[in-house]
């Protein structure tokens, strides 16, 4: 994925509450890291309350890094209160699935996003 | 062979699951806090609604439904398990099984004042639910107990906003049942062009759950008016069906597409994503309730079960078809007598190869004695049931009696683990009932007179089982007034069943009460005091070849032990001579043979009594008892046998060996004849006589105790 270069990286450190409440704050932080930086690196592991509104706009962000050929990732595979919001969201449920034979390669990209497997 | 009416099916099922809620409500009682019991008494009103509609039991169906819905509200925590809840529910559970045994007597009229009492007794909740149960009901006469159920939602774009948290939606569903939660994503635009706090996720759930649709939908009932929602069932075949059929079930693909894939000999779902007909998303949805319903299929837990309830049904059954089955127990009795034939049949091959010098018959016959042995064993244990499920019956009707009598009573039993044979257990009902309605009535004093007697308000009654030896005892204990000894002389006087100042023991005395006609009681209640019972319940437990004894102390209470042999068919016996005759004594009874000198006899003569390891045991000469004339043996043996503690010798000329004693009752010109208890066929057809272990115990005591009395 990606070519952008060692340099081009913006790291961007979310902690305390990533909710609703702020979801326009963490809309612009994304919006802003994204411009600047052809890759961009997210730290989620100092997080101590998320709701789905930050997990939308997580896979927003890549989604519009996709469409650009820029690179949105995780600084670490997901842990704490974002891996259970994901877990109860059913956001890993086909993280299960990969296992078998027929997880597609989209699939498994996701799934590599959230436990940061994917390739750099 | 008789093949089984699904609907006996469904009436001995509901018979144990009516027993179940009875249990649970009556611990309910004492611990309301419980929710184990709640949920006991839930599941068994539960599947009573559920396979009284699947088996076409629509009455009771329809009733039970209400009473679920009542009880739902006690697990929600929303109504306490009150006493009157209870109550009302005992009610109910007796209605419910008068619908099911003899619904033609049945009163409606009955079922709508409980219901009625019922919904007054929970409030208001349930009054809404009770309105719209028969509509609901009418979806479910043929629902299943456990359905698997395609969700599919989107949430409102503002629904977050809104302040609505899709996890805890997704929460609850869980909470439903077992499911399966994918997220859609597909619908997520890119970061630009996205409005923060719009909601754009959607989420398939697989829902395998017990409850119906209108449960499901209540999840939403906050969103609902803007949102895209569809609860489907699911109605996959096999294991969970093949990810083609799952895609076209949810309508996410057309049959063509999955034609033309199928064609190309490629991975489906890669083949569908590639050529775009479907999502990544839409694919792992599909996947993800293809692993659903496989897992469900191999758990057995009916995943793969529509709505319908048919597969459901017919999945439970093999479920529950692996752990047990239902056998009518006739079977059981003539599987019993055609091993008693054949333990018999190899008593007398054993016998024949005995006496004969060919090894290999010898070897053959000592093969099918120990299959014999095995067969005997594996068809009694079949046989057998624990006495908790007689104890638990009691429960409900002393729980009723001590209303009845405003009498507070605490039932406990021990040793319900014991085993005895069913055809023992159905003939002790009866029998039981009538004595504890006896110690409930006549024994257990009011609550004020048992506070002037200084005792506690609650009088207390202990139904207990144990093994001992080849038998069973079974006792029926109140801690009451106990039992009037003078009254009863008077009365046995009165009715000229003893002769006027007559000195009889205890024992002797207690036992008139189970003379027909005798009861001592001042006023005849609905329970007892018209000297009818007593009789019967004596003569139902000789049936069983059993005893009953009595002992009573005044003010401290009365022990009623019905003494029960453990089995009515087969024994392991211990085969005996004295002179020509053999008699077979129950092996469990006995505790070791010693030898008795001709010395040693002649020395103990007059006194009768063996050292056993510095014990003085008495013992019986059985050639005296049985006025042998032949002369005895020179070394004879005494079999030590004991019984209820004490222990006796029975002096024989020879110890034969083990002997498998098929019972046969002896005929009625034979019932007084005390020392035996039956007789048993030889393996060379004769007869042997089976000894009464406990009468000659008794007997060997009486000699002691006189022997006590006169040193």
């Amino acid at each position: 994925m990606g070519n952008a270069s060692r340099e081009d990286v913006g790291k961007v450190v979310f902690d305390g509450s990533r909710t609703i409440r702020n979801a326009d704050e963490t809309h612009a932080i994304l919006m802003a890291a994204g411009k600047s930086h052809a890759v961009v690196e997210i730290e989620c592991g100092a997080l101590d309350e998320v709701d789905l509104s930050f997990v939308q706009l997580l896979i927003a962000a890549r989604n519009g890094a996709r469409r650009d050929r820029r690179v949105v990732r995780l600084a670490g595979p997901v842990s704490g209160v974002l891996r259970d919001a994901l877990q109860r969201g059913g956001f890993l449920t086909a993280v299960g699935l990969a296992a078998g034979a027929t997880a597609t390669a989209d699939q498994t990209a996701d799934h590599d996003f959230w436990l940061h497997t994917e390739a750099r | 062979m008789s093949t089984l009416d699904p609907a006996d099916v469904f009436r001995q099922e509901a018979q144990e699951l009516l027993e179940q809620l009875e249990q649970a409500l009556l611990d309910l009682e004492h611990a309301p806090d419980d929710a184990d019991l709640i949920n006991s008494a839930f599941r068994a009103l539960h599947t009573v609604k559920g396979s009284g509609a699947m088996f076409g039991f629509d009455a009771v169906a329809s009733f039970t439904h209400h009473v679920e819905t009542a009880f739902d509200l006690v697990r929600k925590g929303k109504v306490p398990p009150s006493r009157d809840l209870i109550a009302v529910t005992l009610a109910a559970k007796d209605h419910m099984r008068q619908l099911i045994e003899a619904p033609d007597l049945a009163e409606a009229a009955d079922g709508a004042v409980i219901l009625q009492t019922l919904k007054q007794v929970v409030g208001d909740p349930s009054a809404s639910a009770v309105a719209e149960a028969p509509r609901e009901l009418a979806a479910q006469v043929h629902a299943p107990v456990d359905a698997t159920w395609r969700i599919r939602f989107r949430l409102g774009r503002d629904a977050m906003a809104m302040g609505t948290n899709p996890l805890l939606l997704l929460d609850e569903l869980r909470g439903l049942g077992v499911a399966t939660v994918v997220a859609r994503t597909d619908g997520v635009p890119p970061l630009e062009d996205m409005t923060p706090t719009d909601c754009h996720l959607a989420w398939d759930v697989v829902l395998t759950t017990s409850q119906p649709r209108a449960v499901i939908e209540e999840v939403f009932m906050f969103v609902i008016d803007d949102m895209e929602l569809s609860i489907d069932p699911i109605t996959v075949s096999g294991e969970g069906g093949r990810i083609g059929e799952i895609l076209v079930d949810r309508g996410d693909v057309a049959q063509g597409a999955v034609d033309a894939a199928v064609a190309a000999q490629m991975p489906l779902g890669t083949l569908l994503v590639k050529s775009g007909e479907v999502s990544p998303d839409t694919l792992a949805a599909a996947l993800a309730e293809q692993q659903h319903l496989r897992a469900g299929a191999t758990s057995g837990a009916g995943a793969a079960a529509g709505p319908d309830g048919a597969k459901l049904g017919g999945a439970k059954a093999v479920s529950r078809g692996t752990d047990s089955i239902r056998v009518p127990a006739e079977r059981l009795d003539e599987l019993m007598d055609r091993v008693g034939e054949l333990v018999i049949v190899q008593s007398r091959l054993s016998q024949v190869a005995a006496s004969g010098a060919d090894a290999e018959v010898k070897a053959i016959a000592e093969e099918i004695e120990r299959l014999a042995h095995e067969l005997r064993d594996a068809t009694m244990s079949v046989r057998t049931v624990p006495i908790g499920s007689l104890f638990g019956r009691f429960r409900r009707m002393v729980h009723d009696l001590a209303d009845e009598l405003g009498k507070r009573i605490e039932l406990v039993t021990l040793g319900e683990e014991t085993e005895l044979d069913k055809t023992v257990i159905e003939r002790l009902n009866d029998p039981l009932i009538h004595l504890i309605r006896n110690a409930i009535d006549h024994g257990l004093e009011t609550p004020d007179g048992r506070r002037e007697a200084g005792k506690p308000a609650a009088g207390r009654i202990t139904l207990t089982a144990c093994h001992a030896g080849a038998e069973v005892m079974v006792t029926i204990g109140d801690d009451g007034r106990g039992l009037d000894r003078a009254r009863i002389q008077a009365r046995a006087e009165d009715q000229g069943l003893i002769p006027a100042g007559a000195k009889l023991s205890d024992a002797e005395l207690f036992q008139l009460i189970f003379q027909p006609g005798f009861s001592t009681a001042r006023e005849v209640t609905n329970l007892s005091g018209r000297g009818v019972g007593m009789d019967v319940v004596k003569r139902a437990i000789e049936g069983l070849r059993g005893k009953i004894d009595i002992a009573s102390t005044p003010g401290e209470g009365t022990r009623l032990t019905l003494r029960l042999p453990l089995t009515l068919a087969i024994i392991d016996g211990l085969l005996v001579r004295v002179g020509t005759g053999r008699y077979a004594l129950p092996l469990s009874a006995v505790e070791e043979c010693v030898e008795l000198s001709a010395e040693e006899d002649a020395r103990s003569r007059g006194r009768s009594f063996l050292n056993i390891r510095g014990d003085l045991v008495p013992f019986l000469r059985l050639r005296e008892l049985f006025h042998v004339a032949e002369p005895p043996d020179r070394y004879q043996k005494a079999v030590i046998v004991s019984f209820g503690g004490q222990r006796v010798g029975l002096v024989v000329d020879q110890v034969i060996g083990n002997h498998q004693t098929v019972i046969k009752s002896l005929s009625k010109l034979h019932a007084d004849v005390e020392t035996f208890a039956g007789a048993t066929i030889l393996g060379d057809g004769a007869v042997a006589l089976i000894l009464d272990i406990a009468n000659l115990v008794k007997l060997g005591m009486a000699y002691e105790n006189r022997f006590k009395a006169a040193s």
